[in-house]
């Protein structure tokens, strides 16, 4: 069965209705508690899935995500502190204009290097953010942070229910039908003409140049579409944190979500969103240990790098694939993770 | 108002040698063994940690031996950075590029909380060595005697850098690394000797700007990130692999940096980052990159 003429076999259908379903109910059968931190996860995971398709599809490791998370958040408290704005779809659009303003200034000086040099111009543009944040105090609050009331969804203010169940049992259908719809955005691209350009560049960008791919304006859409992905992530975490902090937009957090893409495997659309979940239920769980979590998440990071680079997704792939055959999986891409040029192979193999 | 320029450009002259002996560590490192160091600012502030550790702990007559103490921390500095290129650095050179940037990435969050463990929280200044040597009078006003020590130290070690890699054997040797690697190896250089003796280099400049800046700037956790962002900067208003693009740089950057923060100290960073945005869409490659 084809959508949109897009490879989509019957079984993966079956398959993620299934996840689908499961994900409406949870909030019926875990206790609220754990379903916040569900939402912290899914929000993580919108963050990451920004960073995961630029660094995927384009080869550009952007070490300053972080930016575009803070502006999209700091956008949704600012605008409900100053201008009384309280319904979520006014303040998600106007984090979704200023993430996607600031990506575009960033991206038109970004884009034009690769690799190295790119990581770390994103790297010092994004640091820009945080001393902006630190330095004006007297609009954000400097450190303290801002407080983010209750917004209104659709109108509705949801006063009758308490702030634990509102998260658990309204908000949560919103982040995820939000992370629905960008993860379908984000393998509609992906696997678009558009998206096989990006690919091409990203695997040869002077062959890409010669084929007529207007390589710099594709990567400065891409790198417009990640930001502003991490920039929804980040309006969304506002509302679910009920403050907002400078900590978002420092480097720590860029790296933050840089191991959330790799905890969860950078070869699967839905290895951000699990890696967040992972990543949200581990913190609270460090948290509760030590106060020196950074260091254990470094320690996971060099431990990822170098005993499972193709994140945990891709260890229970490989489990499954072991155990049972399916047919049609042998045209599955080889999962070897962080091999760009044989990913590339099978992707092509299996349009 | 003309003294207190002079004044001001004495003083960015005196962090230019600063930024310049750490970014130009983070750009030989890049320059000779292709990796991204995102720790380096963190060899810095050990250095700084370490040395303010030494000189609030110890006491030392005369007061002059104490200026062996900065020494003593680049030393230790570079012995841990010896460590880490050993243990750490070599398994990966021959891996992709981010695979050694997330490397790094993950080395700072581990740093950042074990010095916090080792150190403790409160920042700390010894000030005593800043104290002693008095201080002169210059353009009619009093001017810290250390910061000249620092700036005549800082010079010499640049003197003895640029000996170093154009004067000597191994200096050959590490540039010919610089341009071609294969080449170089078909030609008989050990290239792990060579890598392993570069990082080692690089920390110690990293350890000796570090050991030096105590005094003036306090010990604390935020001093590595700060440098580490004013060396990137550096690094992309110079060019990659430039010393010579790192020297004026750093001295574009601290001019820069010190006027903004008599003139108006809440942009201080921002006016860094226009001079940077300024370069980087007249010159892409920074002022002295190849390419």
């Amino acid at each position: 069965m084809k959508i949109f003429s897009l490879p989509l076999s019957s079984l993966k259908i079956f398959i993620y209705g299934v996840i689908v379903l499961f994900c409406v109910s949870l909030p019926y059968i875990l206790p609220s508690y754990y379903i916040s931190i569900l939402c912290y996860g899914l929000v993580f995971g919108i963050a990451s899935l920004g960073f995961t398709f630029l660094f995927k599809n384009v080869g550009l490791l952007s070490l300053g995500h972080a930016a575009y998370f803070a502006v999209g958040a700091y956008s949704v408290a600012l605008f409900m502190k100053y201008f009384s704005i309280h319904s979520i779809e006014l303040l998600l659009m106007i984090s979704i204009f200023s993430s996607l303003l600031l990506s575009a200034i960033y991206g038109f000086l970004c884009v034009r290097h690769t690799q190295v040099y790119f990581a770390l111009l994103s790297l010092a543009l994004a640091q820009l953010i945080w001393v902006a944040i630190n330095k004006f105090y007297f609009i954000t609050y400097g450190a303290d942070g801002i407080h983010v009331a209750r917004p209104t969804i659709f109108g509705m203010n949801f006063s009758w229910i308490g702030s634990t169940e509102f998260i658990a049992k309204v908000f949560y259908y919103y982040i995820l039908a939000i992370l629905l719809v960008l993860v379908g955005v984000t393998w509609i691209i992906i696997n678009s003409p558009f998206g096989r350009s990006l690919q091409a560049i990203r695997d040869n960008e002077v062959r890409a140049k010669f084929i007529g791919i207007k390589v710099r304006l594709y990567k400065w859409y891409a790198f417009l579409f990640s930001g502003t992905i991490t920039g929804i992530s980040g309006a969304l975490y506002a509302v679910l944190n009920n403050h907002v902090v400078p900590e978002i937009a420092n480097w720590t957090f860029s790296g933050e979500i840089i191991i959330i893409s790799l905890l969860g495997g950078l070869d699967y659309l839905i290895g951000p969103v699990a890696g967040g979940i992972i990543y949200s239920f581990m913190r609270i769980y460090i948290w509760g240990i030590t106060i020196y979590w950074k260091l254990l998440l470094g320690i996971v990071l060099l431990t990822i790098l170098f005993l499972i680079p193709g994140g945990l997704i891709s260890v229970i792939h490989k489990i499954m694939r072991a155990q049972i055959i399916f047919y049609h999986h042998s045209k599955r891409p080889n999962t070897s993770s962080l091999n760009p040029k044989r990913k590339m192979k099978s992707n092509l193999a299996t349009t | 108002m003309l003294t207190e320029a002079l004044l001001i450009l004495l003083n960015s002259l005196f962090y230019a040698l600063v930024i310049f002996a750490v970014s130009s560590g983070f750009n030989l490192i890049f320059g000779v063994m292709k990796i991204v160091n995102l720790a380096h600012g963190h060899f810095y502030s050990l250095a700084a940690f370490i040395s303010a550790f030494l000189l609030l702990n110890t006491k030392i007559e005369p007061i002059y031996l104490a200026f062996l103490l900065p020494f003593l921390a680049a030393l230790i500095t570079s012995l841990v950075g010896l460590a880490f290129e050993v243990g750490l650095l070599r398994p990966i050179y021959r891996k992709p590029y981010y695979l050694q940037i997330l490397l790094t990435l993950g080395v700072i969050y581990i740093f950042n909380d074990l010095f916090c463990i080792i150190f403790g929280r409160a920042p700390l200044q010894p000030t005593e060595i800043c104290k002693a040597p008095g201080s002169i009078i210059i353009f009619n006003q009093l001017y810290p005697l250390y910061n000249l020590i620092v700036i005549g130290v800082s010079f010499t070690i640049g003197v003895i850098l640029w000996l170093l890699l154009y004067k000597t054997k191994f200096g050959i040797a590490l540039r010919a690394v610089s341009l071609d690697t294969e080449i170089s190896l078909a030609l008989g250089i050990d290239i792990k000797k060579i890598y392993t003796l570069t990082f080692v280099i690089s920390v110690a400049l990293a350890g000796i700007a570090g050991g030096f800046i105590v005094p003036v700037i306090a010990a604390s956790l935020g001093i590595a990130e700060e440098m580490l962002i004013l060396s990137l900067i550096v690094t992309i208003i110079g060019g990659m692999g430039s010393l010579k693009g790192a020297l004026i740089s750093s001295l574009i950057v601290s001019i820069f940096r010190s006027f903004a923060i008599f003139a108006f100290p809440e942009f201080e960073l921002l006016v860094i980052y226009l001079v940077a945005t300024i370069v980087l869409l007249i010159r892409p490659v920074g002022l002295f990159g190849g390419g």
